[in-house]
């Protein structure tokens, strides 16, 4: 009986911190790419949002982001519209390195005593333009982000990828082929004659 | 912009010779750029009116009793009332005529201490009987027969370097004069020169505390140190004995009002003097902060006197109050007091307050690290080698309500 009664007890440990586990992860706020996947044709530009999701109090942000230099080159990097709702913001655009592939040290803070923001939303706009094709890896790294009593928040990390891809060549219409096509064949008849 | 443009005087030559009620023409040419208006000015003579066309040429009037080299200048107004000066030129002031004799304004002249200082005038006597002083006139010379009593520079200014007596000589032209001057006595104490040490000197030398030695002989500074201070005090009480009054001993007691305070928040310094005598301690004590003269206060009716204090820099400071003493009461030295001045948080500048310009330091160096170009370790508010957002916020946070930066 004993016996039994322990490992009910031992059971029960096991699954509640089992059934825990998911719901801790998914109320961590969440640093992600938008759209985690995202094309784009050599010599036109594709824009990614830097989002944030299930934040609380959110202060202050710095962040470094990485992509293949010779597929992509950053145009420019501006803030999001999340943090600026808390009231005035100060925003450090970041260094654009499109020799190494970085936009390093990019940052925004609240001003004055207020508290932080709260929810999801865009903290920065990323602007790329196609150099090459391939697939680039948009990865996040060197992540701060701060409460109001500056204190770290913890966060999860989601990188994101953009695919290059060759300028298309331009196809006909339908219209336009199928006039062609009739031109052809009024020289065939025409011809015949 | 002042820039680009320049003033020339072109008339009259430097050193020209004028004498009281002459007219001085002055031309003035523009060398560079364009002006709105011209001025001149002399000193001792005084400005004429601006002109706004050219040629500048200007009339000024010699005052009478006016001699000596005096400065002679232009003045250009130029864009945004901004102002350009030309190259300064001299013209010599001097009698219109010869004098007949000179003579000096005083007979004998002594000295107290050694390393003082005396300047006495001349008097010009002309065939009038008119008279006028020539103390400043280029054409008087001075020298003394004995330098190592008495030395004179060119300018008159005599110096008092041992005792005994020097005869200084003025000459103007073929004229000449001679003045007796006593140097101080060899009576180490004796300040005033009357022979005798006793509490004329102690309240000369009382009134001279804190003044710096004329040079390593200054008979002031009894003791030698370098400083005249009250320990010189202390040492003319001994030399002088029973011809000084007994000075009561006093305690000067210092208090700061805080041991810690933030930038340019104020600092309260209070003096308390008290007297072991019948006679209550007056006069002043001066703060000295590091080793420097803050301020003076001057004692109230109960001892008591402060200041208020809100420059001092941010750091730890050593403050003492001196108490000069006065005709019955001896000089003395508080105990010194500390207090630490400490930077407000995120006024990286220093300047007194958190605004923009501090989150300004901190992005001009943002992402640098330590010993990278263009780190500034202001902006480094956690002192953790890098700037990033944590000294971005830092400064940020303590930013008033409302406050928008760009």
């Amino acid at each position: 009986m004993n016996r039994l009664r322990v490992a009910g007890i031992i059971a029960g440990v096991f699954l509640a911190s089992v059934f825990s586990l998911p719901t801790f992860a998914d109320s961590m706020p969440t640093l992600s790419i938008d759209p985690a996947s995202s094309s784009v044709s050599v010599g036109s530009n594709v824009t990614l949002d830097v989002n944030i999701a299930n934040v609380t109090d959110l202060y202050a942000f710095q962040f470094d982001l990485s992509f293949a230099p010779g597929l992509l080159s950053a145009a420019s990097i501006v803030e999001g519209s999340f943090l600026p709702g808390g009231g005035a913001t100060f925003f450090i655009p970041g260094t654009i390195d499109n020799v190494g592939g970085t936009v390093a040290s990019t940052a925004d803070t609240l001003l004055g005593p207020g508290p932080g923001v709260d929810g999801s939303g865009t903290l920065a706009i990323l602007t790329l333009t196609g150099l090459a094709p391939g697939t680039s890896a948009i990865d996040l790294s060197n992540v701060f982000l701060l409460d109001s009593n500056l204190n770290p928040i913890d966060a999860r990390l989601q990188s994101g990828s953009v695919t290059v891809s060759s300028p298309t060549t331009p196809v006909p219409e339908p219209n336009t082929f199928v006039l062609l096509m009739a031109g052809v064949g009024v020289l065939i008849f025409l011809r015949r004659k | 912009m002042t820039c680009g443009q320049q003033l020339a005087i072109t008339s009259p030559s430097n050193g020209a010779v004028y004498s009281a009620g002459q007219i001085v023409t002055v031309t003035v040419s523009v060398t560079s750029g364009q002006v709105l208006a011209v001025q001149v000015g002399a000193q001792d003579i005084g400005f004429s009116a601006y002109q706004t066309t050219s040629p500048y040429s200007f009339s000024l009037t010699v005052p009478t009793e006016t001699i000596g080299l005096k400065n002679l200048f232009a003045v250009g107004l130029v864009a945004n009332e901004a102002v350009i000066v030309s190259p300064v030129i001299n013209i010599d002031v001097e009698p219109g005529a010869a004098p007949t004799a000179i003579s000096f304004q005083q007979s004998l002249v002594t000295f107290g201490y050694v390393g003082q200082q005396r300047r006495i005038g001349v008097t010009a006597t002309f065939a009038d009987g008119s008279t006028i002083d020539v103390s400043q006139s280029s054409q008087i010379q001075f020298s003394s027969d004995t330098p190592t009593v008495v030395s004179v520079d060119p300018t008159g200014l005599m110096s008092a370097n041992g005792s005994g007596t020097a005869n200084i000589t003025v000459s103007y032209g073929n004229l000449t004069a001679t003045m007796k001057a006593i140097g101080p006595t060899a009576v180490k104490g004796d300040l005033n020169g009357d022979g005798v040490v006793n509490s004329d000197d102690l309240f000369l030398l009382e009134s001279m505390l804190g003044s710096t030695p004329t040079g390593p002989n200054d008979s002031r500074d009894i003791n030698g140190d370098g400083k005249i201070d009250i320990l010189d005090v202390q040492a003319l009480l001994t030399l002088c004995g029973a011809s000084c009054p007994t000075l009561s001993s006093t305690t000067t007691g210092l208090s700061a009002s805080t041991n810690q305070v933030q930038l340019a928040k104020p600092v309260t310094l209070s003096a308390t003097v008290t007297g072991s005598g019948s006679n209550t301690p007056t006069g002043s004590v001066s703060f000295v902060v590091d080793g420097q003269l803050e301020d003076i206060g001057a004692l109230n009716a109960l001892n008591q006197t402060s200041i208020v204090v809100t420059s001092l820099p941010v750091g730890t400071h050593t403050i003492v109050g001196i108490y000069t003493g006065d005709s019955a009461n001896s000089p003395s030295t508080s105990q010194s007091v500390s207090t630490q001045i400490v930077a407000i948080p995120g006024d990286v500048n220093s300047d007194g307050v958190v605004d923009c310009a501090d989150l300004a330091i901190v992005k001009g160096s943002f992402g640098k690290k330590t010993g990278q170009p263009g780190f500034d370790p202001r902006a480094d508010v956690n002192k953790d080698g890098v700037v990033n957002v944590l000294d971005l916020s830092a400064v940020a946070r303590q930013l008033p309500p409302g406050t928008t930066c760009h």
